[in-house]
């Protein structure tokens, strides 16, 4: 009886302490981020903001959805991860990003030198199971703290949702790139081409710009004349390389760029003063030969058009999109960006990685040569 | 307690055992390989079939457990020089395999807990577990790997449309030398395993490819797991990734939906669990072998305490599984099949001399 018994006990005596591994995570006695925030002062230090949920602890449970629900609290450091560590130190609760919906820098740190060190101090939070792994990033023009603090839930209460809603809004609409602070470290550090993220700003009313007649969405954010509730404005897309960013697209070139990509996406398109719908019929044929000294980059591109009784001209549709899909192209070789994904088709010429290595992609991308041929499905009804 | 098991549960717990050395050594602890992971698989496979098969045949035409030919045909001294050095690779790859599975703990949900807990349990876990016997650890074996394809067939459907097939070119990967390094000492895990298997049960009347069925599962289940993780995170170029990044690539990687972290948890957690108890199980009948008068909870104990002492001191963790595994295949594979041969050839001579 023993015997047996030996074992069974030796196993439960094992397996007790790992229960109780660490701190019972109360939800009271954690501050939820909701959003995240990095900014440079003048003086250069870095500056890291958090908004989240008050949890007021209101008999019903539930938030009214009003400004006061959420708090935003930040600290300054000489560097990102030590604001961080004084942000933590300084919260009267543990600071807990596993529900982070996004994270917004501003372009100032966007454009510095430390910004890949930023990306990927956040990344091994990440490892730590510290932050969350879906979170977006967000760049912002001018105050990314501001940016922040803006944000609220203008259509329903509770504002994790709100922004989850509102960038799956964009998304579809291809004004915006979605990608997450993961894909963005994996794009910075590997041979496969460079990233583009959603590009963001505040609408303060003052000095809102018209937009050019047939060209809507080919704005930046922050000026666009419109009027709401909210200050808070996504149009277009900032483009990253491998150490920081470099430029922007606006909202029609970001939906130009989801098409190239694939992205299933509804755009809104002016063709000889007629409103079409443009969409995605399946992801582009894309070939690269690398055997010439000039690479030579030919595209497929599948879309469809809609309603069929607005599309009068087939082929004035095609050079139109022709001719804004070369400019796109041609505005990110004079970057030196290549966001599109072009790198794995060219990888395909190689077998090694060091092979690859060689030859300088970002370099080659510069002076290709495109060739595109777009097919358009008109759509009935 | 009893270093025998049925030949069917060993040869599952042999392909849980090599399945999860193989993607461990390569994924997690040789991330620069990128895709010549199918390099190393495939000089794994090139090399380990005719050695399989010759072990396969050789213990069928035999019939005897492997370490009893070894013995009559080399003599006792010499088999039990080789007992000595399998044994001590043998508790070096469980203070390893420990090691892993600490990270893993850690990533998962214990990081805060210090090493000496967490290891020290860990073994002292699997040792209560070797202490049931082969036959034990076997069956359980044998009812996880019915769960396995049912748990990775999820994990495929669920990936599937974030998938970037793009990430698998260029299709040779990282450097050649690199990857046929790695391809040989994949050789060495399978070499000692399956010798260690063919210890463990002597072969029926009827030849059942276990070496064989244990190395082919076990390569084309790796090639899976490899193909799912390049299709779901980019080759990275001047990144130190240590085990704890490549083990957080492997499972979750950011691309991957967070429902399936309980899945890949499962997964990873319960096959390097299996593969620490064969492994301690194994150092056991090692040592057994060399001091047959030694009791088998001593023989375990022992291996325990060896396996723990490595394990703390830092002996087992990654730098250390690499060197391991550049010189394992020199130590192992090759001797093995020259040891193999001499047993055939001897053997041979000592029917003919008495036919």
């Amino acid at each position: 009886m023993a015997k047996r018994l030996l074992p069974l006990v030796l196993l439960l005596l094992g397996i007790l302490p790992l229960s109780g591994c660490t701190h019972v995570l109360q939800v009271s006695q954690q501050a939820y981020g909701i959003s995240l925030s990095v900014d440079k002062t003048e003086s250069g230090e870095f500056m890291v903001a958090v908004k989240m949920p008050r949890l007021s602890g209101s008999s019903s449970g539930e938030s009214t959805g009003e400004a006061s629900d959420y708090m935003v609290a930040d600290a300054t450091a000489s560097s990102f991860s030590e604001a961080m560590a004084l942000l933590n130190a300084t919260l009267p609760r543990t600071l807990n990003l596993s529900e982070l919906k996004n994270v917004v820098v501003s372009d100032g740190v966007a454009q510095s030198a430390y910004f890949s060190d930023i990306i990927t101090d956040m990344i091994e939070m990440i490892t730590g199971i510290q932050l969350s792994q879906s979170a977006q990033l967000i760049v912002c023009t001018g105050s990314a703290r501001d940016f922040i603090e803006q944000q609220q839930p203008t259509i329903g209460t509770r504002l994790s949702r709100a922004i989850t809603e509102e960038l799956n809004h964009y998304d579809w609409l291809g004004i915006s790139r979605p990608t997450t602070l993961t894909d963005v470290y994996f794009q910075m550090n590997s041979l496969y081409g460079d990233t583009a993220v959603t590009l963001a700003a505040l609408n303060s009313g003052q000095g809102n710009r018209p937009v050019a007649a047939g060209r809507t969405m080919d704005a930046y954010p922050g000026a666009l004349p419109r009027n709401g509730d909210s200050q808070v404005e996504y149009m277009g897309s900032a483009l990253l390389n491998s150490q920081q960013m470099v430029g922007v697209l606006t909202g029609l070139e970001t939906q130009l760029l989801n098409l190239l990509s694939g992205e299933e996406i509804s755009m809104h398109y002016m063709c000889d003063g007629r409103s079409l719908t443009l969409g995605s019929a399946g992801n582009p044929r894309i070939k690269v030969d690398c055997s010439a000294d000039i690479p030579v980059i030919q595209i497929g591109l599948k879309i469809t058009a809609g309603p069929a009784q607005k599309v009068t001209d087939t082929h004035q549709l095609m050079s139109l999109l022709q001719a804004d899909i070369l400019d796109l192209i041609a505005h990110c070789q004079s970057l030196g960006v290549e966001p599109f994904g072009f790198a794995q088709y060219a990888a395909k010429n190689f077998w090694f990685y060091k092979d690859f290595q060689d030859y300088h992609w970002p370099d080659k991308f510069k002076d290709a040569k495109i060739e595109l041929d777009i097919d358009v499905t008109i759509l009935e009804g | 307690m009893s270093f025998i098991a049925e030949r069917k549960s060993l040869i599952a717990l042999g392909m849980v055992a090599v399945t999860s050395r193989l993607i461990y050594s390569a994924l997690v602890d040789m991330p620069q390989l990128g895709n010549g992971i199918w390099i190393a698989l495939g000089v794994a496979l090139i090399l380990c079939l005719p050695l399989s098969l010759l072990l396969d045949w050789l213990g069928h035409s035999f019939n005897a457990p492997a370490h009893q030919v070894l013995e009559q045909a080399l003599g006792t001294v010499t088999s039990r020089v080789w007992y000595i050095a399998a044994f001590a690779l043998m508790v070096w790859d469980a203070a390893c395999d420990g090691r892993m599975l600490n990270c893993i703990s850690s990533y998962f949900a214990l990081s805060a807990r210090s090493l000496v807990v967490l290891f020290g349990l860990t073994v002292v876990v699997v040792a209560v577990g070797c202490l049931r016997g082969m036959q034990t650890i076997s069956d359980v074996a044998q009812v996880w790997l019915r769960f396995v394809p049912l748990l990775l067939l999820m994990i495929i459907i669920a990936l599937f449309s974030r998938a970037q097939f793009g990430w698998l070119f260029p299709l040779l990967g990282g450097e050649l030398p690199n990857s046929l390094m790695t391809g040989f000492s994949l050789v060495g895990h399978c070499a000692l395993i399956s010798l260690c298997c063919l210890s463990a049960n002597p072969p029926g009347e009827k030849n059942d490819f276990m070496t064989t069925k244990i190395l082919v599962f076990s390569i084309l289940l790796c090639a899976l797991v490899a193909l799912l993780a390049r299709v779901m995170s980019p080759h990275l170029v001047n990144v130190e990734t240590t085990r704890v990044m490549a083990i957080e690539r492997l499972l979750a990687n950011g691309r991957a939906p967070m429902t399936l972290q309980l899945f890949t948890m499962i997964i990873s957690y319960s096959n390097l669990l299996l593969t620490c108890s064969f492994d301690l199980l194994m150092s056991a009948h090692l040592l057994k072998l060399t001091l047959p008068p030694l009791p088998g909870w001593a023989c375990v104990a022992v291996s325990g305490a060896i396996c723990l002492t490595l394990g703390l001191m830092g002996w087992a963790e990654q730098y250390a599984a690499l060197f391991l595994n550049t010189y394992r295949y020199f130590v192992l594979a090759l001797p093995a099949i020259v040891l193999c041969c001499a047993a055939l050839i001897k053997q041979k001579r000592r029917r003919m001399a008495h036919g």
